[in-house]
């Protein structure tokens, strides 16, 4: 197999097919000639999820064999949109490969003091959420609503952490040793560290100290020597609190300083709830929690186990709540007074979901947003990232000078031919809208002539998204406002080659579906753009 | 009896007294509400119903009923917890592993106190504040309904179907630690959160915490969805936009409404808005100390208006006919409902207190700068009290005027409207036409409702409806003098149709077992007025038993008229394969829910009436093509062929048990052959038709489930996660 060609002026993309998550390998002519600039914008994909083609699974092993070939192994730009296993996890495949750069948001900066702050709050709410999972697992022994709970969470948690072991106390050890917390377990721990900031940490070593950390709107940057480029970082914002928890922003900074966040009320329930399993995650924390996290002063309360005595109290405890059933002795069609589907003893820990799923969110929100544009046409190929609402909405904070001539997010996004669809098609991770609209949204995208040309890739294996994950990617309305903008010119992970809409033209259709333009594998779908 | 099942009642000749935070803990932390922040309700006294000798239930029509001999001891029955007839306070709290004592509030120094003081401190007094506020909210659905009222079953599938009565509603005042609160309806429970204040302003202190028991509002709220629940338990079943806004809407309007009975809170805000009631009050504001704590800066919701966060103003909100086009979030959808109910509160409010206006200002009707006079306060305050209360209390009736599915915004009018004629036939204070005026501003108005007049808006009667069913599968136009005519036979027809089912033998085909049991335990041969005043596990025993025989009524309409009337069908080649059949390939109908309804119907008397609601099941498929396929189905389909979705049809009726007269009938927008209301479904379902937000719509219900929606499956989540951002 030959190298990958760019074509003479314009970019050459190629979406992978690696399961559910991004990669993509983008080809420019070189300044001056010589071989293609090569720009890989994240690898990785979601356990699990590859498809299956040919009877043989797509795997990340076949896809890094398959751009080593391409490329050469040598690689000028590695882009990093966001530290999410479905982004990352297979760059640590990349051991013998050179890169000659490597592009990370702002919040990846060691120097900046705002990204410390977010890391070390991630940080946080990860240990917290930790905490409240090891309960849950205990209580999900032989529990069904409790295991599906955790399911979910553990799936949450793997998008930070990368693991991909469904051992679940490996998440444990995990995200102990990734933040570097010694291991209190004993013989059972493993000083590996997450996937995801191992993939992350090579990638960097790679790139030597050519890495370049970037925020949006600050100038426009030019791809290595690549040829007619120019890029726009949109985002993702400084100016909006990125890892939003429930924690509105105080007034002196960052919440979660000398103060109890929501997260760590919470947390503290869970390590009590672990308490009898002898697993207090205060000390896994390096701190001690203080007693201040219970909510009443201890002489209203008695110690769960004490309270359902069947004495205690009369056995008001026991006879009300119980481990018995008490049923009505004279007719078995009144429920009885101590059913057991009338206890809570979990409920309280599946907010963790929710806790779980905004740190998701926050994170997705980190996202590294890149419109590349091709100078002579103004073509822009938008890579979105997992950018959800709160970064979409930022995009159009700031503007551009480009030979003295401002450039407005409108402007670029109306431009654009390709677009990289956020976040597998997600809910809010694609804004619908109009053009007359105030905020960014896919209205705004390919405008005008624009239009006849506008492509999207979505980055989703549906039925394990739905099966799995239980998470609607792509979501069928967002689906279906795509395929109707881009009159069928839609490329899905687990799709095949996009088939002509009916509302479409022969003619019409052949000027995409051709071989020049368009092409088909089992490992890639490639699409070439051309600028002239 | 055991210690579980006593039976009990309201003793209407005593009263408990309990004092609450009157709306939230915050309101003691500033200077101008202090005064108000704790007052003290009067909840009903619960007493032992020692036997059908003692017969007392708690509705209005039976003080009389209630001698000196039957109460003799008057004793409470209210045990530690406090766990009553309705409710049951079980304080656990398993974030911290611990459990509160219970409060016993017949302590005689608690007795003596009006129960404990007010304290975020005491877990005892929050158990206290939960049952008074639930207590205070189920007494008025007892009160506006006339009847007992019931919690959802708990339904057992093992070999067999069971329906298990559920006496109690249990309360956990501390369950979560998390910024919410619900009501269960898998676990026939309230659960409150609590947690800990992380914003520092003006109006939060950091490292404090709220707990959402403490909030009136709250608690008012989540009760109100157990009691729907109880009511109908089909009805939350998504299937256009307006179910669930219909719920979070009722929920909070029973919580604003409730709060004017209160002595205090409404006579100062009278006073701080001079008698404005639709300026800025704390009456039209819900969850303040929630709100605030959760960054929303003001209070959850407010049915007048907003707080414009940069500026901190409040501003009226105008009504907006379109702004439920596009809306589709269930609260904020909701939250056009409350302001068009209580548009319809100010309206009739600002019509009463007129002329007091011009009384105290020498006729000009204007006032003069500064504090309005105390008696004029008190007068305008009992104003505001009655017509709040009547507001709520057409609320509350409407629900049993409502098709037993698919509720919309414009059926919930027609209930109002219809349920409002039968307890105040001469509208004098014009409540329906304030109804009618404000729904119309907001943009609510049933389909296919020719005219917005009172006549067109309430639902028809038998004879109408008889008429209606006729002139369409006639397919002729029936004259409109005629009406009247074909009415009488019908009712006539109703009348033989039963008599021709007294004559059949039993017939169990459909039904549970648990009903076969009881009712070859009765000697009864049909339905029959409910006696109000048993325990009520007996009263629901005999309400099952006649939605037995109602069922067997309406399967034995060998005309067709009755059914045909209520849009039900019945015959096998009339039906899709898709409908759900008997063993006999009869489409079957379901008799949902039979409950006591006492409506006055002359000058002299009141008259139980029952409230039937019956459905019939149809297995919906998200791909038309396949729908197609499968409604042309010879062969019978399997019992366990579900389809994607189920589609539901019927219709609530309310029916004189003594003669068989059907007062209204309530039907759903088609029956259950009707492939276009089945099309709408699943278009509402696909999120094909939903109005365009930012963000693409994700509460259609095939998206439910998914991860966007946390809490798991509780539908009645005081915040559902999925519209943040």
């Amino acid at each position: 197999m030959p190298l990958m060609t760019a074509p003479k002026s314009g970019a050459r993309i190629r979406m992978y097919r690696q399961g559910h998550g991004d990669c993509f390998l983008l080809a420019f002519p070189r300044e001056g000639g010589g071989k293609p600039v090569y720009m890989l914008i994240d690898c990785g994909y979601k356990p699990g999820s590859q498809i299956t083609r040919k009877g043989k699974k797509v795997d990340a092993n076949r896809i890094v064999k398959d751009i080593a070939v391409a490329t050469g192994k040598k690689i000028d730009i590695v882009v990093i949109t966001h530290e999410h296993q479905d982004h990352v996890n297979a760059l640590g495949k990349f051991k013998d490969f050179e890169f000659t750069e490597a592009w990370f948001a702002w919040t990846e900066d060691p120097h900046d003091e705002y990204a410390q702050e977010l890391r070390k709050r991630h940080k946080d709410q990860l240990l917290g959420l930790l905490g409240a999972r090891r309960a849950l697992k205990l209580a999900a022994d032989g529990n069904a609503g409790a295991s599906d709970a955790l399911e979910r969470i553990d799936e949450l948690l793997a998008l930070e952490l990368g693991n991909d072991d469904d051992d679940a106390d490996d998440a444990d050890n995990a995200i102990l040793s990734s933040l570097n917390i010694p291991a209190v377990f004993g013989a059972a721990s493993d000083p590996l560290k997450s996937k995801n900031k191992k993939a992350m940490s090579l990638i960097k070593k790679r790139a030597g100290n050519r890495l370049r950390f970037i925020n949006p709107h600050e100038k426009v940057l030019s791809l290595g020597e690549a040829a007619g480029i120019r890029v726009f970082p949109l985002g993702p914002p400084r100016n909006v609190d990125l890892l939003s928890d429930e924690d509105p922003k105080g007034s002196e900074g960052f919440p979660g300083h000398g103060m109890a966040t929501s997260l760590s009320f919470f947390a503290a329930g869970a390590n009590r709830a672990n308490g009898a399993a002898g697993r207090a995650a205060s000390v896994i924390a390096g701190k001690e929690q203080p007693e201040a996290e219970m909510p009443f002063d201890p002489t209203f309360s008695l110690p769960k186990d004490t309270a359902l005595e069947p004495l205690k109290h009369d056995g008001f405890f026991c006879r009300n709540y119980g481990e018995g059933e008490t049923g009505n002795p004279d007719d078995d069609f009144e429920a009885p007074a101590a059913a057991s589907w009338r206890r809570i003893d979990e409920e309280w820990l599946y907010s963790a979901e929710t806790f779980a799923l905004k740190l998701n969110r926050g994170i997705n929100n980190t996202s590294l947003v890149l419109a590349i544009e091709l100078t002579k046409t103004g073509k822009v190929l938008l890579f979105a990232g997992d950018a959800q609402l709160g970064n979409w909405k930022s995009w159009d904070d700031g503007v551009f000078v480009v030979d003295g001539k401002t450039q407005t997010a409108r402007d670029i996004l109306g431009r654009t031919v390709v677009y990289k669809v956020g976040h597998h098609g997600s809910h809010n991770a694609t804004l619908n809208g109009s053009a007359e609209d105030a905020y960014p949204n896919l209205g705004w995208m390919g405008r005008g002539p624009f239009e006849a040309e506008f492509t999207a890739f979505i980055t989703a294996h549906n039925r394990w998204a739905l099966d799995k994950a239980r998470w609607n990617h792509p979501l069928p309305s967002i689906k279906k406002e795509l395929l109707k903008k881009a009159r069928g010119r839609v490329f899905q992970t687990d799709e095949d080659a996009p088939e002509k809409p009916d509302n479409v033209s022969q003619s019409d259709w052949d000027g995409f579906m051709n071989d020049e333009r368009v092409k088909c594998t089992d490992l890639y779908f490639e699409l070439t753009v051309l600028d002239d | 009896m055991t210690a579980n099942t006593f039976g009990s009642h309201f003793d209407l000749n005593l009263t408990r007294r309990l004092r609450v935070y009157s709306v939230d803990p915050s309101l003691a932390s500033r200077i101008s509400t202090r005064e108000i922040n704790e007052i003290t309700i009067d909840i009903p006294w619960e007493s032992y119903l020692g036997g059908k000798a003692v017969s007392a239930s708690s509705t209005h029509a039976d003080i009389e009923a209630i001698s000196h001999e039957d109460v003799k001891e008057r004793k409470s029955s209210l045990k530690p917890g406090p766990v009553g007839e309705y409710v049951e306070v079980i304080d656990y709290d398993p974030a911290s592993s611990v459990f509160y004592v219970p409060v016993d509030l017949n302590d005689p120094r608690l007795l003596a106190s009006d129960g404990l003081a007010p304290s975020e401190a005491d877990p005892q007094f929050h158990q206290q504040m939960v049952y008074a506020v639930t207590m205070a909210t189920i007494h008025r659905f007892v009160q506006a309904f006339g009847r007992p009222i019931f919690w959802s079953n708990h339904i057992v599938i093992g070999d067999k179907y069971v329906a298990q009565f559920v006496r109690r509603l249990r309360i956990y005042p501390h369950a979560l630690r998390a910024r919410n609160a619900y009501y269960s309806p898998a676990k026939k429970s309230l659960l409150f959160g609590y947690f800990p204040v992380t914003a520092k302003d003006s109006e939060n202190t950091p490292g404090t915490t709220v707990f959402t028991c403490l909030s009136h509002d709250i608690i008012a709220h989540e009760v109100t969805h157990a009691l729907l629940d109880g009511i109908h338990p089909r009805f939350n079943e998504p299937s256009n936009p307006d179910v669930h806004a219909f719920h979070e809407a009722f929920a909070d309007l029973v919580a604003l409404f409730q709060r004017f009975s209160y002595a205090g809170i409404l006579e100062r805000e009278i006073a701080n808005t001079r008698g404005d009631l639709s300026s800025e009050t704390m009456l039209a504001q819900l969850a303040g100390q929630f709100g605030r704590a959760t960054g929303h800066g003001s209070s959850l919701r407010d049915a007048l208006g907003q707080c414009d966060r940069q500026t901190g103003q409040w501003k009226i909100r105008e009504p907006d006919p379109f702004a439920l086009d596009r809306e589709t979030e269930p609260h904020k959808r909701g939250s056009y409902l409350v302001a068009a109910v209580f548009k319809a509160f100010n309206l009739v409010y600002a019509e009463r207190v007129d002329d007091l206006f011009r009384i105290s200002t020498q006729g000009t009707g204007v006032l003069p700068d500064g504090d309005i006079h105390p008696d004029l306060v008190n007068r305008l305050a009992r104003e505001a009290r009655e017509t709040a209360a009547h507001i709520l209390r057409m609320c509350i009736r409407a629900i049993d005027y409502c098709p037993p599915v698919d509720i919309t915004f414009g059926d919930f009018l027609r209930a109002i409207i219809t349920a409002d004629l039968d307890i105040n036939p001469v509208d004098e204070c014009g409540y329906r036409v304030a109804f009618v005026e404000s729904f119309r501003a907001w943009g609510i108005y049933p389909h296919g409702t020719r005219s917005m007049s009172i006549e067109s808006l309430r639902w028809p009667g038998f004879a109408e409806a008889f008429a209606r069913a006729k002139a369409l599968a006639d397919n002729e136009a029936v004259h409109a003098e005629s009406i009247q005519v074909v009415g009488t036979k019908g009712r006539m027809m109703a009348q033989q149709s039963l008599d021709g089912f007294l004559d059949a033998g039993p017939d169990g085909s459909g039904t549970d077992e648990m009903l076969l049991r009881d009712v070859s335990r009765t000697k009864r041969k049909s339905f029959e007025a409910l006696d109000l005043r048993q325990d009520r596990f007996d009263l629901w025993k005999q309400m099952k038993a006649n939605g037995y025989f109602i069922w067997r009524w309406l399967m034995q309409d060998n005309e067709r008229e009755v059914v045909g009337t209520l849009g039900l069908v019945i015959d096998d080649n009339k039906a899709p394969a898709t409908v759900y059949r008997n063993r006999k390939n009869e489409p079957t109908i379901e008799v949902h829910s039979v409950r006591p309804i006492v409506l006055k119907t002359d000058e002299f008397g009141e008259q139980n009436f029952l409230v039937v609601e019956v459905l019939q099941r149809r297995r919906g498929y998200l791909d038309p093509e396949k729908q197609k396929k499968m409604d042309r189905t010879r062969k019978p389909l399997s019992r366990d062929e579900h389809g994607d979705f189920t589609y539901r049809a019927g219709c609530t009726f309310l029916i004189n048990p003594e003669n068989k007269e059907i007062r209204w009938v309530m039907r759903t927008a088609g029956t259950i052959v009707a492939d276009s209301e089945l099309e709408r479904m699943r278009r509402y379902l696909t999120g094909d038709n939903l109005p365009n937000l930012n963000e693409f719509a994700i509460t259609s219900p095939a998206t439910m489930g998914l991860a966007s929606t946390t809490m798991r499956d509780e539908p009645f989540a005081l915040l559902h996660d999925q519209h943040e951002d």
